[in-house]
This record gives C-alpha cells, structure tokens and sequence, in this order.
C-alpha cells in the first residue's frame, strides 16, 4: 500500500516535472525571470556603495577642534561626512546601510584637546574617548570606514605632540543587514522567487488540473489524492531549488555576493517559505473557477508583496504609513530572515521573529487552504 | 452474476431528479448501450457507477461488489472514459499511458494499449497534438491500461468526424472480441444499432426500453415508414385514417407514417395532401430505427 503511493507519487512527480521542463514560458518566467532582475539591478545599482565611504558625526561639542575634526575627516580621500544631532538617528542610519560608520564626539572634546595643549595639564588630563560604531556588513566598508577614521584620530594625537594618546578611539561593532545593494538584493529574489513558485505555479497547475477535468480522470483509477498532492508540492519544491541555485549562482560568481549563515538554516528556511506560499497557491486554485482568474488572483496576491515585501526596496525607505503594513506581509518576514542568515550568518535563535512570522501566515494559509480546498 | 447490477438508483441536484429510481442489469461479455437525448442521466448514472458521484439512495454492485464498499477494488476492475477526458499537459501519447499504467496493481505493456486503440503512428506526439478521434482514440486506451473486466464509455463518438467515428466502431467491436463488457452511452442510434447486443432507452431519469436493437425495432410492430414534413401542422389522427397505415407519429414538425403497404399509403397521402392544402416536403420512404423506438416511447425527438 506505502509502497503503491510512493510508486504513484514518484511517477506523477516526474511526469509533472518533465512537463514542466517543456514549458518554455513557465521555464523562463520561473529561472530566468528572476535572474534578469537580479542583473539588472545589479548592474545598474549594484556597487552603489562601494566607491564613498560614508561617515557620521554625532558631535556635542560646539567648540573649533571638533570642527577641526569634522572638516578633516570630510577632506580624506572618497569620504563625506554626515552630521547627526542625535545618537539614534546616526544608528539608524547605521543600519540602514545609509552610512558605514559614526563618530561620537563628546561634549567636552575642544576642551580637553585644549588642555592637553597647556604647558603643565598634559599628563594629567585623561584622553577623550571617542565611541566609533562601524557597520559589520558583508561589503566591509564600514570596517574601511573605521580605518580611515582610526588613521585620521592618531593624525590628530600626532599633530599634537603629546607622549600620552589624548583622542582614544573606541570602536564598537554593530550587525548590520544592509551593505552593497545587491547584497541587499539577493535574498530579495530569493524571497520573491519562492513566492512566486508557491503562489503561481501551484495555483495555475492545480486550477488547470482541476478546470480539464484531470483530477476527474484520476478520480476513477485508484491513484491516491495525497499522492497527487505531494506529487505537485514535491515538484515545486525542486523547481524551486534549482531556481535558488541559479540564482545564487549568478549572486556570488557574478556579483561576489559572499553567503554566509548555516546552509541547512537557509535550506529550511527555503522549504518553510515554499510551504507557506504553497498554501496560498492551493487557497487560491479552490477559490478561482478558471485558469484566468485564478491567474489574476495570484498576481492580487503577489504583486503587491513583490513591492512592499522587502525584495527591491528596503521597508524603511518607505513612507511612514506603508511601514507597518509591509512589515507585516509574509513575504517581508521571509526575506528579513533569509538575509539575516545570508548575509549575516545569524542563528536560529536571531530569526525566531522573522520565521515565526513566516509560519503564522503558513498556518493562516494551510487552514484557509483546506477550508476552500476541492477536487471538482 | 451480472457484471453489474443497479436497484432503484436515486440522484437529485436541489429540485432536478437526474436519475430517478433506475434499475438495471448489465450481463458480462457484451456491449451494452444507453441512449437518451442530453439530460437524460446517462452520465449520471455513468458516473455513480464508476465511482464519481454517490448516489442519493439505491445499491450498485460491480461484478458482486458493493460500489459504496469497495471502491479500491472497483478502480482496479473498471475501465473508464470520461465524455472529456483531459490528461496532463506536455506528455506524449507514451508517457501519458505510462503514466496511467503505474496507478494500477497490473497494467498491460504500453506497446499493447497503444496498438489496441490504432494510435502507433502518434506514440511520441504531445497528447495537445491529436486530432479528435485520435484523443478519443487514447481516452479508451487509458480506459484499457489496467486490462480491465468492464469498460465504460461516456459518449465516445460525440463531436467526431464520420470517419472518426467508424474507426473508433471498430475499436470498440474489438473489445467485444477480447471478452469486455462494455457499458456505453450514445445519442447516436445508428451507433446503438450497430455496436450495442443490449439497448437500453433512458428518459429522465428512468430505463423506458431494454432489449436487442432488433428486438426494440420489432416492438414497433412495423418496419417501414414514410416520413416528410408537412408545410402546415397536421394532426395525426388525421392520417392514421391512410390505407394500410398502422401508427402516426408526429415530432418536432416531422411525421413518421408506419405502414404495412409504403406504396398504398404515400399514394393516399399524396392525394390527401391535395384535398387538404398542404405540401408534402422532403418525403422519404425509410426503415424503422432505434429513433421511432424513442419517439414512440417519449413522444419527443432524441436530438433537437
């Protein structure tokens, strides 16, 4: 009996698969689609940031040194300068991938480099400790960043002669996900890729199967429906691996996209984005009648998740009131966790909020699924 | 044991009965037909039987089993083409009975099915490829994978070309030779005329006639009759007054005179159709068919 579904489930997998390898358009439109984006992208936007290095200052100190500093700094070569008012708006702009480092210059910075100057306060006075955040992102250009800012501090210790450093940075690393913009993008066309395998391609086989009268056909031999089911979703599944494997394939060789993370995190979390937009594929292939409407139900589905969902264009860079509307889409928590993983090397335990995300709107799918689902 | 047997078989779509209290019994080794106009519930019934639909109320069994039991058996024994049968995209005519072939226990070789049903010249061609016949023509194959005991098919000549249609025929005549029980349906009589051993006559939803075709043409007690349209309506209590005229059957605008003496009564007819004013069009002199043997039984017309 086990062995007969197998048997079944196997044959009607590689029938599936063949046929699908003979369809020219879905071929393109599931390889080669993403890919032209991806290059595209790439190529005009891709190295964005590689050329200036971008460095905040947060400086509290309104005296003519820490101007001095600012200005000397801004004149290094391939570096501008950008002020912050406050610390949490420098981080942000630290993790957006908006600048790859910021400098906190105290409050009583022109004094002290003052007093060091005295004739008789040098030694005594403790050095300004000045906090450096460096962004940690795949590019390394904040740790470029940090180098040239380090350089230009010791500059200024040097010019005034002192045995005792009197500027003593203080680097901090801070995780950031964002760094070139194809890095950024990868996991993005991960993401949309997977949606769109779910969503498109189980909803267009299913609803074709269904409105041929295929399934009706199967109905009278004594092929089980699971099997045809797990059939679809396996095929779909490989599809999906091989498009991801392509997909990587043109990131890192073409692009030098370096993949970071655990490879069975990413490859679980592949096969749990799959599933959960397989569901979604199912609802909507029980919900249309036809073939068109269900096409056109899966692009209401996709369309607006392939903008919003964190694939081309980062969620912050949106405006305000579409934030958290984004940010609660399914595919968003797909892609926050692929590039977590990705470009990060986060572990399970840094993306329990993006994959329980995933996984809320799994389920909300799998019972919407098998509430709408029919065979005829 | 019959190959299949049907008590009182009830089926209801909201307020419309599609079968209503069918009974029937399907001996082994024949082809076995049901004519009806559409909505008769031929397909219907097809449909229970083969396990598609379940009825409403009433009892099948198929070759002594409970269709409501035993359905997995069942699948394994029948053989079934679908008045649409649609198989997967993008295979070939090979692939797709292949394919078929692995959801039974025991299938036949491929080469065997594809050579039963004439379709060698396309065994590699995409299924989306074939002329009609050609895809009615693998739609039985199918039906024939797992070498089944019964066959069922559902209108298998509908929408095909004259030539389509005679070769599928012989296709089916083979199956009689191989020692298939065939069940089909048709709206086709010259198509139950020439396959069918039994004929049953279905109208809503009930078996009004079972016999041989021979058998249900003779129930007519006449074998000839002289049909035309007249280019006004006549009653036909008018004309059953014709010599050697024995039943007048009116359809649809077309009369059908049975006759014991064709020459006697057109000639009557003729004259009559003088003295009443209207035109005798399109007249014919014509053996009695299956069509009379439904018109008879319903008073309507089998198609429209």
């Amino acid at each position: 009996m086990k062995n007969r579904w197998l048997r079944n489930a196997t044959a009607f997998a590689r029938a599936d698969f063949r046929a699908f390898l003979r369809n020219r358009e879905a071929v393109f439109w599931t390889f080669f689609f993403p890919i032209f984006f991806m290059v595209l992208l790439g190529l005009v936007f891709g190295n964005a940031q590689v050329i200036d290095l971008k460095v905040g200052v947060v400086n509290a100190d309104s005296g003519e040194a820490s101007a001095n500093l600012t200005q000397l700094i801004d004149g290094a070569p391939n570096v501008r300068v950008e002020q912050f008012a406050a610390n949490e708006s420098a981080a942000a702009a630290l993790t957006n991938g908006d600048i790859n480092v910021y400098l906190v210059i105290p409050a009583d910075y022109t004094a002290r480099v003052a007093s060091s100057q005295s004739p008789n306060g040098s030694n005594g006075t403790p050095p300004a400790v000045l906090d450096v955040y460096f962004a940690a992102d795949t590019t390394g250009n904040g740790r470029v960043a940090l180098t040239v800012v380090v350089q230009i501090l010791s500059g200024v210790n040097n010019a005034l002669v002192q045995t005792n450093p009197v500027l003593v940075p203080n680097p901090h690393e801070v995780q950031v996900t964002k760094g070139r913009y194809i890095d950024y993008l990868v996991p993005g066309i991960i993401g949309m890729t997977l949606m769109f395998n779910g969503v498109f391609a189980i909803a267009g086989v299913m609803t074709t199967m269904r409105q041929k009268g295929i399934l009706r056909r199967l109905k009278v031999t004594p092929v089980s429906k699971s099997a045809i089911l797990a059939a679809l979703i396996t095929t779909r599944m490989v599809i999906t691996f091989l498009g991801v494997l392509l997909i990587l394939l043109v990131g890192v060789v073409g692009f030098g996209v370096s993949l970071q993370g655990n490879p069975i995190i990413l490859v679980g979390l592949i096969i749990l984005g799959s599933l959960s937009f397989t569901t979604f594929g199912f609802a909507v292939s029980s919900y249309a009648k036809t073939i068109e409407s269900a096409e056109s139900m899966a692009n209401v589905v996709t369309m607006p998740m392939m903008f919003l969902g964190d694939v081309f264009l980062p969620v912050a860079l949106m405006p305000a009131f579409m934030q958290p509307i984004a940010g609660a889409l399914p595919l968003r928590y797909l892609t926050e966790a692929l590039r977590d993983v990705g470009l990060n090397g986060a572990g399970l335990v840094e993306i329990v909020w993006p994959v329980l995300g995933v996984l809320v709107w799994g389920t909300a799918g799998f019972f919407l699924a098998v509430y709408l689902f029919r065979w005829e | 044991m019959p190959a299949i047997e049907i008590k009182n078989l009830v089926k209801r779509y909201g307020e419309l009965v599609a079968v209503n209290g069918l009974s029937l019994e399907v001996e082994e080794r024949q082809i076995f037909g049901i004519l009806g106009p559409n909505g008769a519930g031929k397909t219907t019934t097809l449909e229970i039987v083969e396990g598609i639909r379940d009825p409403d109320e009433g009892e099948v069994h198929i070759l002594g089993l409970d269709r409501a039991m035993k359905k997995a058996e069942i699948k394994q024994i029948i053989g079934v083409q679908l008045q649409a049968t649609a198989t997967p995209d993008r295979l070939t005519v090979r692939e797709t009975i292949d394919l078929f072939g692995t959801f039974y226990d025991r299938h036949l070789p491929t080469d065997e099915v594809i050579s039963h049903v004439q379709l060698e010249a396309k065994a590699d061609d995409f299924v989306e490829k074939l002329s009609g016949g050609q895809q009615q023509r693998l739609a039985i194959g199918l039906a024939l994978v797992n070498d089944p005991k019964i066959i069922f098919l559902d209108e298998p000549t509908t929408g095909l070309d004259p030539a389509a249609r005679r070769n599928l025929w012989e296709v089916i005549e083979n199956l009689r030779k191989a020692g298939k029980t065939v069940v089909l349906t048709t709206h086709y009589m010259e198509e139950a005329e020439r396959l069918c051993d039994i004929v049953a006559i279905m109208d809503q939803g009930k078996i009004v006639a079972k016999d041989t075709p021979a058998g249900l043409i003779r129930s007519l007690g006449e074998s000839q009759a002289i049909e035309f349209s007249p280019s006004q309506p006549v009653a036909a209590a008018d004309l059953e007054g014709l010599p050697s005229a024995t039943k007048v059957q009116v359809a649809d605008g077309t009369v059908s005179v049975f006759t014991t003496d064709p020459g006697a009564t057109m000639h009557a007819l003729i004259e009559k159709s003088t003295k009443d004013g209207f035109k005798v069009e399109g007249l014919r002199l014509r053996s009695a068919s299956l069509e009379d043997v439904f018109v008879s039984l319903t008073g309507r017309r089998l198609r429209e």
